[in-house]
């Protein structure tokens, strides 16, 4: 209630006026351009127009009849998990060798952050350098140490690409994952370990019953995250691929971006950025579930 | 149950030498405090009969098995932290039964977590986690914890230190039960001489990586090893009046006006001029200046509020206690052995 607050009345007209420009900025970047997709997937709009004739749900039933867009959606759900889960598992796996005593961890430290700091377009020409089937070092690495006896088309097989795009981009974010646990790693009181060693616990009873119980809510908050931008992500793979061959690493975000920019049918990318919006509200809601299970457990 | 024995124990830590060759033995069934003030090295030692530490030299033999380089799980020892280091994602039920699911104890957990609540009084508590705790079921909670696998050493690093004063007196007393009735070997770090004096069958009073002394209460309180002991037991401690060779020694509470003592005792008379009166309820601390026939030096008396005296600041009074309880310390700072105290006695009364 007003009276029982303890802001006079006149200061919140000043915390109006204060978060206004904030709020507008928002509404202008956020909420526009969301409103804008919204109306324009039921209209019929070509390359350089806002608006155009109404068409019901036209653009929906066309995209939903359309084979290409059920692989990119398979495709980004093999991109997003393939990617989460290694960034995580990988991500931990530094993480808790970061979180041990050596000579120059700081060092370490350093060094692990690299990948996330290098600008995407300079990693994936890197990496397409490496990639590359006649010169690239991969291959020759892989053949010198007779792994493999001819080389490897990384990018350019629909069986290899999707995976040689996750191993990319798992590199160039597995960082992100790491300061995230390494911070909630050192809060784990020492005391705790050594309680547990004295009570008989393992090393592998140790990660167990007070590691994992520990950082779970930091852990499922990042996973979190990193399918966020893990779906929205389009520079690695467009730069990489460009989405082939053969549609073979087409995620939806790619998707929307041929139909918007190559087909010029801005109505049906609008759909499909409507319906993978969709797609990841509910993945989100099925994570938030999990984090409250384990905040409500901490 | 088993003793311990510390065999000529030292860490280092780089160049700082944290434990310097200790020898000690916990009786079996009792219990030993180790106390000393902080950075003496008696945590270090403590963690390193757990074996959280590994010595740099000597070892530590539990019951009749050389534990230097065992586990800490191998050791079948307990412990009890500073912080107590309860599980926060798991009930008390769950913390508590924790070293036997680990273990994959056989036999019925429910029963035997139930029966270490119990004697601890928590049994109605399990289902809470330790943040709805308070900081003395918390502490029970540790202990329910430690011997819930009949451990055969109980290790206590300073379990009390969380609590408040007023609940510090009765979890103490708790505690002494407590290891009565289940009798485990038990070594407990402390800096608190009062918990060391109210809790210890025997104490071991450490400086600087070593041993000062090991007695019984009464022994480190009437008969302290060296000035160190001496200075650091007691409250107010031991009033040290250094001579030419010599330092003399004598506690607060035995040092009294002349009048309080009867005629024909072997008293020692000393002057002393008051100089400030601290009012305790029970007692009065008199601080002053002590003269004639030791050298002008600070020493304090305590007065029990039996001793019908209104003390006067600034006035000089004579004060005095039993020749018996005098102490002497030599030049390096050590006590004399009792058949020396009587010679000095008798030289310096002429």
């Amino acid at each position: 209630m007003a009276e029982n607050n303890t802001v006079l009345p006149g200061d919140r007209t000043l915390a109006y006026l204060a978060i206004a420009p904030s709020v507008a900025i928002m509404i202008l970047l956020v909420a526009v351009p969301t409103v804008t997709v919204f109306i324009i997937s039921f209209q019929n709009v070509g390359a350089g127009e806002l608006s155009g004739p109404f068409v019901g749900l036209r653009n929906f039933e066309r995209i939903l009849s359309d084979p290409a867009f059920f692989t990119a959606l398979f495709n980004s759900f093999i991109w997003v998990f393939g990617s989460v889960a290694l960034e995580i598992v990988f991500g931990l796996g530094i993480a808790m060798l970061l979180n041990q005593q050596f000579a120059l961890r700081g060092l370490a430290r350093a060094i692990i952050l690299t990948p996330y700091l290098i600008p995407t377009v300079v990693a994936v020409l890197t990496w397409k350098y490496m990639f590359n089937d006649i010169v690239g070092v991969l291959n020759y690495l892989l053949i010198a140490a007779g792994i493999i006896d001819h080389p490897l088309q990384w990018l350019n097989s629909t069986s290899m690409a999707m995976f040689s795009v996750i191993l990319v981009g798992v590199w160039k974010f597995f960082p992100f994952v790491v300061i995230a646990l390494l911070g909630i790693l050192q809060a784990i009181p020492q005391e705790q370990y050594e309680a547990a060693q004295i009570d008989g616990a393992s090393a592998l009873q140790r990660f167990w019953r007070i590691t994992l119980p520990h950082i779970l809510p930091v852990l499922l908050l990042t996973a979190l995250l990193r399918t966020i931008w893990t779906f929205h992500k389009f520079d690695i793979i467009y730069l990489m691929t460009g989405g082939g061959p053969i549609n073979s690493t087409t995620t939806l975000p790619v998707f929307v971006y041929d139909e918007a920019f190559v087909d010029f049918t801005m109505g049906r990318a609008a759909a499909v950025a409507i319906i993978a919006f969709f797609i990841l509200s509910i993945l989100l809601a099925i994570y938030l579930f999990f984090m409250k299970r384990a905040e409500a457990r901490q | 149950m088993a003793k311990v024995e510390i065999r000529r124990v030292s860490k280092s830590f780089g160049e700082y030498r944290a434990v310097n060759e200790v020898n000690l033995t916990a009786e079996d069934g009792k219990i030993l405090v180790l106390l000393g003030p902080s950075g003496c090295g008696k945590t270090t030692l403590l963690r390193m009969i757990a074996g959280l530490e590994l010595p740099t030299s000597g070892d530590i033999v539990i019951g009749d098995k050389t534990a230097t380089r065992l586990h800490p799980k191998d050791r079948n020892i307990a412990m009890v932290f500073q912080n107590y280091a309860l599980y926060p994602h798991l009930t008390i039920y769950e913390n508590i039964a924790f070293p036997l699911r680990v273990r994959r104890f056989d036999g019925n957990i429910d029963e035997k977590v139930k029966w270490a609540a119990s004697l601890v009084g928590i049994e109605n508590l399990l289902a809470r986690k330790p943040r709805q705790m308070s900081g003395g079921e918390r502490q029970r909670t540790a202990l329910a914890r430690s011997l819930v696998r009949d451990p055969q050493v109980f290790l206590l690093d300073e379990p009390l230190s969380n609590l408040d004063a007023k609940l510090r007196n009765s979890a103490r007393e708790e505690l002494r039960q407590f290891q009565e009735r289940i009798g485990v070997t038990s070594i407990y770090v402390t800096h608190d001489q009062v918990e060391a004096m109210g809790l210890g069958d025997r104490i071991c009073v450490m400086q600087g990586g070593v041993i000062r002394q090991v007695g019984t209460p009464q022994e480190i309180y009437l008969d302290p090893a060296d000035i160190f002991v001496a200075s650091f037991i007691g409250s107010p401690p031991m009033n040290l009046v250094k001579e030419e060779k010599r330092t003399v020694g004598f506690r607060p509470e035995i040092f009294l006006p002349e009048s309080c003592f009867e005629a024909g005792e072997d008293l020692f008379r000393v002057q002393f001029t008051i100089q400030r009166v601290e009012y305790l309820g029970g007692d009065r601390i008199l601080y002053g200046m002590a003269g004639n026939p030791l050298p002008p030096t600070k020493v304090v008396s305590r007065l029990p509020a039996t001793v019908n005296m209104s003390p006067e600041i600034g006035s000089t009074v004579s004060f005095a206690l039993r020749q018996t309880d005098l102490r002497y310390f030599d030049a390096e700072g050590v006590a004399m052995p009792v058949t020396q105290r009587a010679a000095v006695r008798k030289v310096a009364n002429g």
